[in-house]
């Protein structure tokens, strides 16, 4: 049984835990008190005891040679699975590069009237060609603008109008019509113009006054008039319909998407799938390296 | 530089590089370090040897996927206590119940042929019941107090080594010293 008062420092001294005043004031207690000077130099014999216990095994079942033997005999070499982790930020940058030079490719390759699809809202307008008018003045081919809300303007030619609202549709304006944005959706009046559905999502239209529902055609080539749309955007448009149409195609086959379906539902359907289609199975994820990255746990056997 | 001076990622990058035999350097830093972790699990000193050996060899083979981020010592310690857990595994038991460490550790040594026999006795069995109240500690007090202890390192290396916080180590070895002095008094009192 402990007496001494003191008692209670004596394992933060032994292990230096106490700060310095208390730890030269404890000193001095041991030269007094046998009980608490007994203890300590029982403790500090019993760590040196465990030490050297160990350490005469250690020097006595020593492996370090059988290691390398083991190596040179077996010729095992390290397998080149990998290189250490600080040549992580090489591979990054290299990486990095590499997925830059992959965005800027795509960009080059991207169709011109895709490009407008990364807002996240507004309605886009390009000419088509020279012949475009706007406001009254000429437009050059491909020259883009915002339609802006509660602004209206007239136009004069040929149109492709990008939406995005959410979900992006593009569709053409051929003829004369008014346009505004009426509840971010372009609203025409004075209209004489024809409006035929290129990409995207199912969208609404006013047009004089009238809900017009643009959708896609049905399959047929000849679906997508290209007559009045220059070479590049030829190309651009008839390849998004062609595309579009056997997504159709596929589905009918399997009924989700149906014409009498309303717009919205009609805008998330080929989400959805688009998004199921890219789930990772977790059956097929790969193996965790067993020495990579994992954290020492000694916490029980 | 010194190949003493060496710091562990240059070793291994050496290795890597080419350089097998710089890899005696690292078992030379680290093999006590392993040894003495598995000394208090296992009392086979055999089986304390081959997993020793099984630890650089596995540690070499997959030398080229050690993150150099991490402190080399604790993916050693990680690989040793994985190949103890397979070894236990595939031995059926938990821990050996034998005291063969304690009868071979100090046998034979040359300290104890200079001493009297009734010293090597009391010192023998005293060894004896250090290492029984060690085992007897809970895994995570048992291995920070064991490198405090055997390997003297600091307790910012063994939280380090551990991936835990430098107060948490203090508490734990605190603690293990709080324990092992409750079990020293029980044991000065037995008749």
């Amino acid at each position: 049984m402990k007496t001494c008062h003191e008692n209670d420092k004596l394992l933060l001294f032994c292990e230096r835990g106490l700060s310095e005043v208390e730890q030269a004031e404890f000193e001095l207690h041991l030269k007094s008190c046998p009980e608490c000077s007994k203890e300590v130099a029982e403790i500090n014999a019993d760590d040196a005891l465990l030490k050297e216990g160990i350490a005469e095994a250690f020097a006595r079942h020593r492996v370090n040679n059988r290691i390398m033997q083991q190596i040179r005999s077996e010729k095992i070499i390290p397998a080149q699975t990998g290189k250490p982790a600080q040549h992580s930020w090489r591979y990054f940058w290299l990486s990095a590069l590499a997925l830059l030079a992959i965005i800027a490719a795509a960009n080059l390759y991207t169709p011109a009237a895709v490009k407008y699809h990364g807002q996240s809202q507004g309605v886009m307008v390009q000419a088509l060609n020279d012949s475009a008018i706007l406001q009254g003045e000429h437009m050059t081919a491909d020259q883009s603008v915002k339609l802006e809300a509660l602004k209206p303007i007239a136009l004069d030619g040929c149109f492709l109008f990008t939406v995005t609202n959410g979900h992006t549709s593009v569709f053409k304006m051929s003829g004369k019509a008014t346009v505004r944005l009426s509840n971010g959706q372009p609203d025409f009046s004075d209209s004489e113009a024809v409006f035929e559905f290129i990409s995207g999502a199912q969208l609404t239209i006013i047009v004089n006054q009238q809900p017009m529902q643009l959708e896609r055609k049905k399959q047929s080539a000849a679906a997508v008039s290209t007559s009045e749309i220059d070479k590049p955007l030829i190309r651009t448009a008839t390849t998004a319909a062609e595309l579009n149409v056997i997504v159709e195609g596929k589905e009918e086959a399997v009924p989700i998407l149906k014409p009498a379906e309303n717009a919205s539902a009609a805008c998330n359907t080929p989400q959805e799938v688009t998004s199921s289609e890219s789930w990772i199975d977790p059956a097929l994820a790969p193996m965790k390296n067993p020495f990579a990255d994992e954290p020492i746990e000694l916490n029980g056997n | 530089m010194n190949k003493q001076e060496r710091t562990d990622v240059e070793l291994i990058q050496a290795v890597l590089a080419g350089e097998f035999e710089t890899f005696a350097e690292l078992v030379e830093r680290y093999e006590k370090l392993v040894f003495s972790f598995l000394l208090t699990r296992l009392n086979d000193l055999q089986e304390v040897e081959d997993i020793v050996q099984e630890t650089f060899i596995k540690a070499f083979r997959h030398l080229a996927s050690f993150d150099c981020e991490r402190r080399f010592a604790a993916w050693l310690l990680t690989i040793s206590r994985n190949l103890l857990i397979d070894s236990r595994r595939k031995a059926g038991r938990s821990v050996a119940s034998t005291n063969l460490v304690t009868e071979v550790m100090l046998s034979d040594s040359a300290r104890e042929f200079s001493s009297q026999p009734s010293e090597v006795v009391v010192r023998r069995e005293r060894f004896r019941s250090i290492v029984a109240m060690i085992q007897e500690l809970p895994e995570e007090l048992r291995t920070p107090f064991l490198l405090r202890v055997i390997n003297e390192l600091p307790y910012q290396e063994i939280a380090e080594i551990l991936d835990i916080p430098l107060q948490t180590v203090k508490n734990r070895i605190f603690k293990a010293r709080g324990i092992l002095r409750g079990k020293r008094e029980n044991y000065e009192n037995l008749p």
